[in-house]
């Protein structure tokens, strides 16, 4: 059922950059996997997403659910600008459970 | 950053028509006059969405939507077709390649700006 | 913005007239090379930019002009018309005036003289020759609105809208995002609540990136109206399943959206609770008012129609997504019912029989008795009574479109089964017909459709190799035809495979090798009993039930159907029905003392049977008629009457099943619509015999049951039927046939 590394103190920490699209997505969905092979605890910093469209919302609820599974957690911290436009217009705070601080970033899509 | 659409299409009034609605609405807009000449000039930039006339020389709207589709920096960019009224099978075969968004000429400018911002992420 | 207007106007300017000398020169080229299809597609592309750019210039005129030329020119591109000189000659003189359009109008911004005028009226006159006409007819709807009034406490007190969204898994490799939509929508109003339901998105190590699992419950306030909120979905639509409720909307059409999601009822009520889209009573009250109507529904209107819905769900769904249907469903939901027994009915309608002959008889009496005012008013009563009866006939009709939306989910499940992708078309589904035309329609239908997905539409594959959409279509439409119920059925498959069904029929004996068939002869072989064309038996349509089922079911309504199939374009199946199996026109003769109907669409035609022909026909029970030998019945005999000496004989000829005898009787006494009775139980046993009416003068006429007669006759005679008779050279190739067996 449960990991050993379970009550791990220190959580793993992954920045992740650039755009969170499904162009990208196979290659992010891997990283965040590897990382929770090795603990199911998780820190995403989201503060270099320059763009992140449905594809990469998935990615990151469907991390959650697995860190879940076996016992952790994936926290998300640092949101973008545009990663919380996306949390926002979808009202996800909810689901991530996350405090939302707005970092310095600025990368209000245009139109 | 602004977002960049690519029109294709052989007419060189409904591309600079699209370009001036666009680009006054903050997009950043690039002309192609055909399927072939919208190929060569992509070169790899990221696009956020095509506008495509259907009847074009050289290469057609089905046959580019259709590279673009198996394009795999392209394959998810939404594609939108520019048919004329009646052109009931070209539109299908457009979506049967893969273009689900389509425009029907003539096009009001308010229109147009709507279907892009439905669909530009 | 006008200066930058007045320069892509010069530009517009510039290139039609490039356009124009392009169109030119490709024209003057095909006038030597007709076939060339270059110039063809260069003409056709010339005529598509001018009209589409001129639209953007309001150039109306022009693209009114221009468009007829495009659609022309679209035809002679699919080879659907030939091009030769005349047509050049034509399009050339367009060119030209295309061109004088582009000076007046744009150029020179003023009106074309009179002159201008009535040449565009001779060129639009003579486009018109070339000019196609769609094949397929869409029956115009009449709309109609019904005002209802609403107690206000079966409405939700919500006073925003309610969207309901669960996207295709494939949306995003469509390169659509939801994203992006429900960003466009915040422009059309406020997103005032939002649930992302992520029931269906699986662990990170299951996930397929390009696969969308997430669906959303909105609650947004907005004054746009319906159109325009779904329009934000309208790319999608098609795949997905998208509700849109407007702010009060009635509980029961919540409790409908509960029931059609797909996650559990309890889950989606919980959410719509929470996010203040219902109350909690308005919840319960929506359940409780549901369950009433189930536990009480004895298979009456609003029962079956629940009932229905709930087998058919996606098909609901399907339709509800479609603006105009929608707005015919909310028309039929708000159309009040009242439920009234189909006994109830049945006796009334029975009475109203009774009434019709009653006052013909009354109508008869009146005329003989020479007074005139009585007469009058007799013929007024009838007239009334004429009218009730089509009244109360219409209380027993109901539309086909319930019948037909079951058959989407058919459609769907089957075609995944065979590995096809098939879309079922449905036009006319507000087509009345009689109830119980309505339930004996639907198995006929459902083989008729499953055959085409079984053997006329191909796969994919072979599809593309032949030039056509992967995706079948399948289209079911139905329309009124003068008294009758049209019913068709096409697809746009492989067509029949005449070759096979020549081979299969030679095979099976049903033909001789030697028979000289006409193509619509060949394709209604496969009605004939024992009849499989199937290379390759399939789970679904080699099961031994074959068309032969399909076509005496058919029969047995007193219908008949046709097939007509072009190769490699696709087959088309027609069914006529009557609208009412409770009236028939009939056919009236006389043998001795007693009258008969035959049923008027079966006669073919009366001849009389001349004293010289009698003693032979009498001993042979068979006629020569222009060298094709029809069997006969002898009505006299068959009822055993007294044999008396009539004066004269004739015979009618019927038809059914694609056999034909000859029916002997003393007089014709002409065509008479009538209401059938059906016979008591002591006649069932009764051959030749469907029912029986009341003349006007008070007697009694049976009504013959011309099928059973007919499959009488050829049992006694033990020989095959002439199942395809009607042209005298293929009659011939029958008798060879016959004289080789015996």
């Amino acid at each position: 059922m449960s990991k050993p590394k379970k009550s791990a103190p220190v959580a793993d920490h992954l920045a992740l950059r650039g755009e969170l699209t499904i162009y990208s997505a196979d290659t992010v969905r891997a990283q965040i996997l590897e990382c929770l092979q090795k603990g199911a605890e998780l820190e995403l910093d989201l503060r270099e997403v320059t763009g992140i469209d449905s594809a990469g919302v998935q990615i990151l609820m469907a991390a959650k659910l697995e860190a879940h599974k076996f016992g952790g957690d994936v926290r998300l911290v640092g949101h973008s600008q545009s990663v919380f436009d996306v949390f926002e217009l979808l009202n996800l705070s909810a689901f991530f459970g996350d405090p939302v601080l707005l970092t310095g970033d600025a990368n209000r899509s245009s139109p | 950053m602004a977002k960049t659409v690519m029109i294709i299409d052989d007419s060189a009034s409904i591309r600079q028509v699209v370009s001036l609605t666009l680009i006054g609405a903050g997009y950043d807009v690039q002309e192609a006059s055909d399927g072939k000449d919208a190929l060569n000039k992509l070169k790899g930039q990221k696009i956020n969405l095509f506008i495509s006339d259907v009847n074009m020389p050289h290469m057609d709207g089905i046959s580019l939507v259709k590279s673009l589709k198996g394009h795999p920096d392209y394959k998810f960019t939404p594609i939108v077709m520019l048919t004329t009224e009646g052109a009931e099978a070209k539109k299908q075969e457009g979506q049967a390649a893969g273009a689900k968004a389509w425009i029907v000429k003539p096009f009001q400018p308010a229109q147009l700006l709507k279907v892009v911002s439905m669909l530009v992420i | 913005m006008s200066n930058e207007f007045e320069q892509i106007l010069q530009t517009f300017i510039q290139e039609t007239k490039e356009q124009l000398q392009s169109m030119e020169t490709s024209l003057l080229h095909l006038e030597s090379e007709p076939a060339n299809s270059e110039a063809i597609a260069a003409v056709f592309r010339a005529a598509h930019t001018i009209k589409g750019s001129a639209g953007l210039f309001g150039l109306d005129q022009m693209v009114g002009f221009t468009h007829i030329l495009e659609d022309i020119l679209d035809h002679v591109r699919d080879g659907d018309i030939a091009i030769n000189k005349t047509l050049i000659a034509l399009l050339l003189e367009c060119s030209d005036h295309i061109y004088e359009l582009l000076k007046v109008t744009a150029i020179e911004d003023t009106e074309m003289s009179p002159q201008a005028l009535e040449r565009e009226q001779q060129l639009r006159q003579r486009l018109r020759a070339y000019q196609i006409a769609d094949i397929v007819s869409v029956p115009a709807e009449v709309e109609t609105v019904v005002e209802t009034v609403e107690c206000e406490h079966d409405l939700v007190a919500s006073d925003l809208w309610h969207i309901s969204l669960r996207f295709s898994a494939d949306v995003l490799r469509s390169g659509m995002d939801p994203l992006a939509m429900l960003r466009y929508l915040t422009t059309l109003g406020r997103i005032i609540s939002i649930t992302s339901i992520a029931d269906r998105l699986p662990l990170l190590t299951e996930l397929d990136t390009e696969t969308y699992y997430l669906g959303f419950e909105i609650d947004f306030a907005s004054d746009a109206d319906k159109a325009t909120i779904a329009e934000v979905f309208e790319f999608v639509r098609e795949d997905s399943v998208i509700h849109i409720l407007p702010p009060h909307s009635k509980i029961a059409e919540y409790i409908q959206l509960i029931q059609i999601l797909p996650e559990a009822d309890s889950r989606v009520g919980e959410i719509l609770v929470q996010s203040g889209a219902l109350t909690a009573q308005e919840l319960a009250l929506g359940l409780e008012q549901q369950q009433a109507v189930r536990s009480e529904g004895t298979a009456e209107l609003l029962g079956e129609i629940l009932v229905e819905k709930g087998a058919v769900e996606l098909a609901v769904l399907q339709t509800a997504l479609d603006k105009q249907s929608s707005a015919k469903e909310q028309k039929r939901r708000e159309n009040n019912y009242i439920r009234v027994q189909a006994d109830k009915l049945d006796r009334l309608i029975n009475l109203v029989g009774e009434l019709v002959i009653a006052s013909a008889g009354t109508r008869l009496i009146a005329q003989n008795s020479q007074n005139t005012t009585f007469y009058e008013s007799a013929l007024g009563v009838t007239d009334l009574v004429e009218e009730i009866r089509d009244g109360a006939l219409r209380l027993r009709m109901v539309p086909i479109g319930d019948t037909f939306s079951r058959f989407q989910r058919v459609v769907r499940d089957i075609s995944h089964e065979l590995g096809k992708e098939i879309e079922l078309r449905i036009s006319g589904a507000d087509t009345e017909v009689d109830k119980t035309v309505v339930e004996k329609i639907s198995d006929p239908l459902m083989h008729l459709l499953r055959n085409s997905m079984d053997h006329g539409i191909e796969s994919p594959e072979r599809r593309v190799a032949a030039g056509k959409f992967p995706r079948g279509k399948l289209s079911l439409n139905a329309y009124h035809d003068s008294g009758n119920i049209m019913i068709e059925i096409a697809d746009d498959g492989a067509g029949l495979n005449r070759q096979r069904i020549l081979e299969k029929a030679i095979e099976r004996n049903l033909i001789s090798p030697d028979a000289v068939l006409s193509e619509a002869e060949i394709d209604n072989l496969i009605f004939e009993p024992g009849f499989s064309t199937a290379e390759r038996v399939t789970s679904l349509s080699g099961r031994g039930v074959g068309m032969d089922v399909v076509k005496r079911n058919i029969t047995a309504l007193r219908g008949t159907i046709q097939i007509s199939s072009r190769p490699g374009e696709g087959t088309l199946v027609r069914i006529r029905l009557p609208l009412t199996l409770a009236i028939i026109d009939g056919f009236l003769v006389g043998v001795g003392s007693s009258n008969y109907v035959v049923p008027l669409d079966l006669v073919q035609e009366c001849v009389e049977l001349a004293e010289a022909e009698r003693a032979a026909a009498k001993q042979q029970h068979i006629l020569n008629l222009r060298g094709e030998v029809l069997p006969l019945i002898f009505l006299r005999h068959h009822f055993g009457l007294e044999d008396g000496q009539p004066r004269r004989a004739n015979v009618v000829v019927v038809r059914s099943a694609g056999c034909k005898a000859g029916l002997v009787v003393d007089e014709l006494l002409g065509e008479f619509q009538t209401v059938i009775k059906p016979l008591g139980k002591l006649f069932s046993g009764l051959r030749g015999v469907s029912g029986s009416t009341i003349l006007g003068d008070g007697s009694v006429a049976l009504i013959l049951d011309a099928q059973s007669l007919i499959q009488l006759i050829m049992q006694k005679e033990n020989h095959n039927p002439d199942w395809y008779g009607g042209e005298a050279g293929v009659g011939r190739t029958q008798q060879d046939y016959r004289g080789t067996l015996q």
